[in-house]
């Protein structure tokens, strides 16, 4: 459980944060530079101290009027936009750096994962921004902290050390704090989502709530997690939340774990279909030039499809129908 | 050839840089750390403006303060007599507490550059992995500041050897006391004997050069140097 209730004027505006979440596994802090989603995850670390309002986690209260706990007493790893490894230890020794004692297991398991084995007599200056951001994340990782917070950490990296390092992160368990100002970053890692701006929640909610929240993102996409996979010949079965999806080749440039859905190029079938997915429409709400349709999965799962007002106007789709839909374009985040 | 007084000189004023340096450093170390951490809150610029006043202040103008300050009449000579210490003016020990405050900012001053230099993230990034803050000071920040500390340490008793002022007016001239070899060149200047001062005068050169060749050096290969070079 995390609670949040703090409130402090910055220099430009005033940090005014209320939320209480009872379980998260990343929870992303979104907004643009200069919202105040750094100076968040500073007073969650104990890096800043807040004048007024109180942080708990777990039932500890790290802040309030009367308690702050320092930040070394919290069992937090923190990983930090640009990484900072101490210049005058090799790798093994900055990991080793918190202690010294650590479990022989623990720390094989962390570089073999982190792909650190070639890399532990190195010094800091011979590496690259994307393996010093696996060291600091291994070196906070080794600590067994109970909260990771993520600052920017994928912003000053390649992209396939990024993906590689969310892929990473998503099946650690340990709930995860990330401040973004990327969407896409957001998109590929979060499960709760709070969009930040002047200090201010402007919307908060969990990743599919969110997306038209997000930079480049509308109500008519959708992420699902990839839970399995079928290899055939033309391409691949997906299984996820809403149905075995086919995804032929050509259109698979990587397979990762999440999927962006966009339903505006579904095609709906009032009789059932080859490889059709089946849903039934909760809701219909008519717009201006057209009108959106509100789909619900057996799973429960719902999207919002824009269809064209005339279709409507034929009196073709009604509520609690039964449709089939095909044609998911898909893109792997 | 050098006398038994430039002898005595020389090994008094090395005796005294070593203790004043020695104290400055159990002194500046943590609170140039303080003063850098700190540098936002007002007290501290009022600290920082009274440690930095020796430096712009004439040596004589300290040397007679702390003259009327330590003379028995004073506010620190009353108190040391009265704790059976003795008057600090005309002593070893006066002369001591004089240089430590003179050379004061010489050392404090490279020291607060250093951690500036060094910055926060050792500090934050040695605490969020569960050091204390006095660990994080001493595995993170000292390792990092090393060269510069030795290099504020050698100005600090370079400075020391070269004081005269402040020396006169606290220790006066008593040979094999407080007879520092800055005192030595003068007596000898006044005495017309300029080969001895010469001679003196060119050890003091050498140390200098000596000093400042090792202070470029060890900032040239400092670690965070090293780093940001690469």
């Amino acid at each position: 459980m995390l609670e949040i209730s703090i409130c402090q004027q910055l220099a430009d505006f005033e940090l005014d944060i209320a939320i209480k979440l009872n379980s998260f596994h990343v929870l992303a802090i979104y907004g643009a530079s200069g919202s105040g989603k750094s100076t968040l995850l500073r007073q969650i670390a104990g890096l800043e101290r807040t004048t007024r309002g109180q942080i708990i986690y777990q039932d500890n209260i790290w802040q309030s009027d009367k308690i702050f706990v320092r930040p070394e007493k919290r069992k937090i790893g923190m990983v930090f936009q640009e990484p900072y490894l101490f210049p005058h230890l090799n790798v093994e020794d900055n990991l080793l750096f918190a202690d010294k004692k650590v479990e022989i297991a623990q720390f094989e398991q962390v570089i073999h994962d982190l792909e650190l084995d070639k890399l532990l007599q190195r010094m800091p200056n011979k590496l690259s921004g994307g393996e010093k951001q696996k060291v600091a994340l291994a070196r906070a990782l080794l600590t067994k902290p109970q909260l990771l917070l993520l600052d920017e950490p994928f912003a000053a990296i390649d992209q396939a050390t990024s993906l590689f390092l969310i892929d990473y992160l998503q099946q650690l368990d340990i709930p995860q704090i990330l401040v973004s100002h990327s969407s896409h970053e957001v998109l590929r890692s979060a499960d709760y989502v709070i969009h930040l701006a002047n200090g201010k929640i402007i919307k908060s909610g969990m990743l599919n709530q969110m997306l038209s929240s997000l930079a480049g993102y509308t109500q008519y996409h959708l992420i699902l997690n990839v839970v399995a996979t079928n290899q055939l010949s033309a391409g691949v079965v997906l299984t996820t939340a809403i149905g075995n999806i086919f995804c032929p080749a050509w259109q698979i440039t990587q397979i990762t774990r999440r999927l962006l859905l966009n339903t505006m190029s579904i095609t709906i079938h009032t009789a059932e279909v080859r490889n059709g997915l089946v849903a039934s429409i909760v809701a219909i709400k008519n717009l201006v030039s057209y009108s959106e349709l509100t789909c619900q999965f057996v799973t429960g799962i719902q999207i919002i499809i824009p269809i064209a007002q005339s279709a409507e106007r034929q009196q073709l789709y009604s509520v609690g129908q039964t449709i089939y839909l095909t044609g998911f374009h898909l893109e792997f985040v | 050839m050098l006398t038994a007084d430039d002898l005595l000189s020389l090994i008094i004023s090395f005796k005294l840089a070593l203790i004043t340096t020695f104290i400055l450093m159990v002194i500046c170390i943590p609170l140039a750390w303080w003063l850098v951490s700190r540098r936002q809150r007002p007290f501290s610029h009022m600290i920082n403006a009274l440690c930095t006043t020796p430096l712009i202040l004439p040596p004589s103008v300290l040397g007679f303060y702390l003259l009327l300050l330590f003379s028995p009449s004073g506010l620190v000579g009353k108190i040391t007599t009265g704790l059976g210490l003795g008057v600090l003016s005309f002593s070893f020990s006066g002369l001591v507490i004089a240089s430590v405050i003179y050379s004061l900012p010489f050392i404090l001053q490279p020291l607060q550059a250093v951690f500036q230099q060094i910055g926060r993230k050792p500090w934050e990034t040695a605490t969020m992995l569960g050091l204390s803050p006095w660990q994080a000071f001493w595995r993170a920040i000292l390792p990092l500041a090393r060269n510069g500390i030795i290099s504020a340490a050698i100005l600090g008793f370079a400075h020391t050897i070269g004081e005269f002022g402040i020396v006169l007016l606290i220790g006066g001239n008593l040979a094999g006391k407080t007879q520092v070899v800055s005192i030595q060149i003068y007596n000898h200047v006044e005495a017309f004997e300029y080969a001895s001062a010469n001679l003196l005068s060119l050890i003091l050169l050498g140390f200098s050069i000596v000093v400042l060749v090792l202070v470029y050096w060890l900032q040239s290969n400092s670690r965070l140097a090293r780093v940001n070079d690469a």
